[in-house]
């Protein structure tokens, strides 16, 4: 089983003690750092390269979103799962459109909270359709960009295939089944599609997508 | 006696054939005489011829050549015919005859006769010469005369036709009927067809031609305005002497179509001279060849002197009528103006008896016209008036100035006094002072007025001060003087009013009303700090800060307005000003004060806010993580255990959620995590839940974040307008619009709800209760931003404001 290497910012004392406790308990994960502001967040993941960076947006010197953007830039192969007290779109617009894997509240539930540390480094989907379609909804606005580029799309066909279908919200296993191909073949198509796009997770590459206009809002259901 | 004088006379003799005829004579009788000693035939002839012998008879025959000889060569010739014949009888007397002295008794007879019969036949002759020489003489003397007759008899005639001219000329006085009957009298006289009249304009030194007979209209277009010096006519004009001009001269202006379509064979032109001053020039032409003789230029010449007098003289006596047409004209409307004046008018002479007064002078003093010019003008002035007459008057006469209009008081009929405004001048004929005439306007009421208004300014406890025309100051009461410390004796008549705004000379307002400036120039002049008054028309008032004034500066509101006459003019303006300054600091106060409450009580909202956020829920999640820690780790719980730790965390979850809400509400967390876009698009969101309303976000420009406090404000503004709407609007739909723009933003919020009367003072909405709005000003102003409300009741509101970045 490989292990995840997992660094926690948090401003808050208590609750980054408590979720440390949580996640310690999982054999495959190993917390390699803590971050109490935001320019630490930043630093420390450049310096111990963790696979997932769990991240508060409120925090002192740098705003998690902020960090999120450093962090992707720096570190493109990162998955940043943003932990917060808020569950208002726009929130998770924002920190989407940073470069997040995922996003969730604080007062998840510890399983929940594991589950998505293993499906966001996975790959597995993070977001929500609905809140997906809602985000297709803000992309068309102000970036304006031409439907069809005219540069052709990084991805090969299959892969462009697979993407379509995982932004319907499906895990690995469904897109197998849909496709049929198998699971492994998915997550490898999902592996490539994250190096060619430069991201870390399916929500950037959806996002991604969305940004280039490859999909429509007929794609999402 | 060989003198050549002698040789030329014989030699005259000599061709003489008279003279032969004598010798031959005298030599024939003496050959008779002494025929019978020559021996001659014929000779012994009786001797008795005529009872006398024959000798005798000889002797006689002698007297035919001495007569002869008389008649012949006068008495030289007489004397020397007579001593030959003696000679030759005196031979035969002395020698020959028997009886000598009988024969020289003949011959001494007929010798003596012969000389007196040739003497007397000479002086005859002699007689007879002088009488031809004296008829002769007479005859001459005839001539002269004659010549003389007629010279007379022609300058008669030519008097007798100028005289003629004249007379002709004379019936009219009308100069162009002059010229025409001129020019025709001068074609006749002179027996032309073509007769011209031209007059020198002496400005232009061009001929112009005046009238004209027998020519075409072309031939007077082309021969009109010729100038002095040019052409034929302009030559004479030139030269002032006349000129003859026929076809042969081949003058190549003749040659001119319009000219030769005349058929000029030639001319006779003349200068119309008077006083030695050229008038113009006359012209007479024919169509057939002419001479023109002296005769006929000097009497041209002198009928053009005639018409240039009578023309001249013509044209005085018209200009003599007209302008004693004009002057009957002037004294006409004269009258008529003195007639219907509204000023009254009075003339006295130097004693002070009136002598005309006009429909308005009865009027003012209060007498009647016919008792006014029976009156002295000293009845109509009392006491002081009567000096002050009598010093205008004495002023005049002296050719001193006096300063007109001047203000006199008039004693009416009745015994009321009436304030005027005085207009004198000096009446004088021939030079010599006769007596004045006064003008005079009744302003005892305008008096009155300016009284009402120079007290009314100063009871004023109002600084108060009013300028004139000119812009100088007329009235300046109690309380400008203590305000601007400078006192009424300093400034009235000056220009000084600046003074109590400014260290340097400008214009006040009051300067720019009397000038009659319009609403833009005062604006512009006092930009946004100067208004028209919504109240009084014409008025316009300004506040403002003026630094030099009372210590450390003043705050002055003023108002101006202007003064009008009858007429509508300006005449003066009055400014009034308060002294503002406490007010002024107040309100700067309370500005000061609402910020102050503003900012601390957003610092209150963010130090609990972040003490909830810091503390409270987050202390509240750990918590909540804890719990849920716990029931991970222990398994071996019971279910009512577990049931119980479930529903522990889900109210901590709940308190938490509670918390986070309430903390966004004071503070919005989002707004410094996500900026003022992402917190409106909340808020609009949240909005449209609570209270069911449409609500829409309307974005333009580019999303920009600004400092913390620009977007806080924004954000509260915000949310007491959609709280406003929420409580009174009654709205179905609320629009929020964003504007990014380069400089400024700005922000509106609308609701198309039942709306209220914003009004036209910001101040007045306290009173009104919506002290809501009053904050957002506030906050809106400490940015140096700018807010404005449009509302009606029935259509909706709007709250927009602008701020820069």
């Amino acid at each position: 089983m490989e292990t995840i290497s997992i660094l926690l910012a948090e401003d808050h004392v208590v609750v980054r003690q408590g979720t440390r406790q949580l996640l310690e308990r999982e054999q495959d994960f190993e917390i390699v750092g803590e971050a109490g502001d935001g320019e630490e967040a930043v630093s420390l993941t450049s310096q111990l390269k963790p696979d997932v960076v769990i991240m508060d947006i409120s925090m002192p010197k740098l705003s998690g979103i902020e960090a999120t953007k450093q962090i992707k830039a720096a570190l493109p192969a990162t998955v940043v799962l943003i932990l917060t007290g808020y569950d208002y779109d726009e929130y998770i617009f924002s920190v989407l459109e940073a470069g997040a894997a995922g996003y969730l509240l604080k007062s998840v539930s510890g399983d929940e909270l594991i589950n998505a540390v293993r499906a966001v480094y996975a790959g597995e989907p993070m977001i929500h359709p609905k809140i997906l379609s809602k985000m297709m909804g803000r992309f068309k606005t102000p970036v304006a960009t031409p439907v069809l580029t005219t540069s052709p799309p990084p991805l090969s066909e299959r892969e462009m295939e697979v993407l379509k279908v995982a932004t319907k919200g499906m895990s690995n296993k469904d897109i197998a089944a849909t496709l049929f191909i198998s699971e492994r073949t998915v997550q490898a198509h999902m592996r490539s599609i994250f190096n060619k796009l430069g991201v870390s997770s399916r929500s950037e590459a959806m996002i991604y997508g969305l940004k280039k206009g490859w999909f429509s809002i007929e794609d999402v259901p | 006696m060989r003198s050549p004088y002698f040789q030329a006379v014989l030699m005259k003799l000599a061709k003489n054939r008279a003279f032969w005829v004598i010798v031959i004579t005298l030599v024939l009788v003496c050959l008779f005489h002494y025929a019978e000693v020559l021996g001659m035939p014929g000779t012994t002839y009786p001797s008795f011829h005529f009872g006398l012998t024959r000798h005798t008879f000889d002797r006689i025959l002698f007297f035919i050549p001495m007569i002869y000889a008389a008649f012949l060569f006068g008495r030289r010739g007489a004397l020397i015919t007579s001593f030959v014949a003696l000679a030759a009888m005196l031979p035969r007397a002395i020698l020959i005859s028997p009886v000598a002295a009988d024969a020289l008794l003949e011959t001494g007879g007929v010798f003596a006769v012969g000389m007196i019969a040739s003497w007397g036949a000479w002086t005859r002759v002699e007689e007879k010469e002088k009488t031809r020489a004296a008829l002769l003489k007479l005859q001459s003397a005839h001539d002269i005369l004659q010549h003389y007759m007629q010279a007379v008899r022609k300058s008669e005639k030519r008097q007798n036709i100028l005289n003629t001219i004249a007379n002709l000329l004379g019936e009219s006085l009308e100069t162009k009927s002059i010229l025409r009957k001129a020019v025709h009298m001068i074609s006749e006289l002179m027996e032309g067809e073509i007769g011209l009249i031209f007059s020198l304009d002496e400005e232009s030194q061009k001929l112009q031609l005046v009238a004209s007979e027998g020519v075409s209209e072309e031939f007077i277009r082309a021969v009109d305005g010729q100038r002095v010096g040019e052409g034929l006519y302009g030559e004479v004009a030139r030269t002032h002497q006349p000129m003859v001009v026929d076809s042969a001269s081949g003058v190549p202006w003749l040659s001119m179509p319009e000219t030769s379509s005349m058929q000029i064979e030639a001319q006779l032109i003349v200068p119309m001279i008077i006083k030695d001053r050229i008038r113009g020039v006359l012209c007479v032409a024919t169509r057939r060849p002419r001479q023109f003789s002296l005769d006929n230029i000097e009497l041209l010449t002198a009928v053009g002197s005639q018409i240039a007098t009578t023309v001249e003289n013509a044209f005085l006596l018209e200009k003599e009528r007209r302008d004693a047409q004009q002057l009957a004209v002037s004294e006409r409307s004269c009258r008529q103006m003195f007639e219907n004046a509204s000023d009254a008018i009075l003339v006295h002479d130097l004693e002070g008896n009136i002598t005309a007064a006009n429909e308005a002078a009865a009027k003012l003093t209060g007498y009647s016209r016919e008792e006014l010019v029976k009156m002295n003008a000293t009845v109509l002035l009392s006491g002081e008036t009567i000096n002050m007459a009598g010093e205008v008057r004495h002023k005049l006469m002296e050719n001193l100035p006096v300063e007109q209009p001047y203000e006199q008081h008039l004693l009416r009929k009745d015994g009321s006094q009436a304030v005027l405004k005085l207009t004198t001048s000096l009446v004088t004929e021939n030079g010599k002072p006769r007596g004045f005439q006064h003008i005079a306007r009744d302003v005892t009421k305008q008096k009155q007025e300016e009284e009402m208004l120079a007290k009314t300014i100063e009871g004023s406890p109002l600084p108060t001060f009013a300028i004139n025309q000119q812009h100088k100051i007329t009235h300046w009461n109690k309380s400008i003087e203590s305000l601007s410390g400078l006192k009424k004796e300093e400034v009235i008549g000056t220009d000084k009013q600046w003074a109590v705004f400014y260290a340097e000379k400008r214009p006040v307002m009051a300067d720019l009303i009397v000038d009659g400036a319009s609403a833009g120039e005062v604006e512009t002049y006092y930009g946004d700090k100067g208004r028209k008054s919504p109240l009084i028309e014409d008025t316009y008032e300004a506040e403002d800060f003026y630094p030099t004034l009372g210590g450390d500066g003043r705050w002055l509101h003023f108002t101006a307005s202007p003064i009008k006459d009858d007429t509508g003019k300006v005449v003066s303006a009055i400014e009034t000003l308060r002294d503002v300054t406490e007010e002024r600091r107040m309100q700067e106060s309370l500005r000061y004060y609402l910020s102050q409450i503003t900012t601390i009580q957003e610092e209150e909202r963010k130090r609990i806010g972040r003490e909830l956020h810091d503390d409270t829920s987050q202390v509240l999640y750990a918590l909540s993580r804890q719990v849920d820690n716990f029931s991970r780790n222990n398994t071996e719980l019971t279910p009512s255990s577990s049931a119980f730790l479930v529903e522990l965390r889900q109210q901590l979850n709940n308190m938490s959620d509670g918390m986070r809400r309430f903390i966004h509400e004071l503070r919005p967390p989002m707004l410094d995590d996500l900026g003022l876009l992402a917190t409106l698009r909340w808020q609009l969101d949240n909005f449209e839940k609570r209270s069911g309303m449409e609500s829409n976000l309307v974005v333009s420009g580019v999303e920009r974040r600004f400092a913390t406090e620009v977007e806080l404000t924004i954000f509260r503004i915000v949310q007491e307008a959609l709280r406003n709407v929420e409580k009174h609007a009654r709205a179905s739909k609320i629009e929020i619009g964003i504007e990014f723009d380069e400089g400024k933003t700005k922000v509106s919020v609308y609701d198309n709800g039942v709306g209220f009367d914003s009004g036209e003072n910001l101040a007045d909405l306290p009173r009104a209760g919506k002290l809501g709005l009053v904050g957002m000003e506030e906050r809106v102003h400490l940015l140096d931003g700018r807010m404005e409300i449009d509302s009606e009741p029935g259509k909706g509101t709007r709250v927009m404001i602008e701020i820069p970045m």
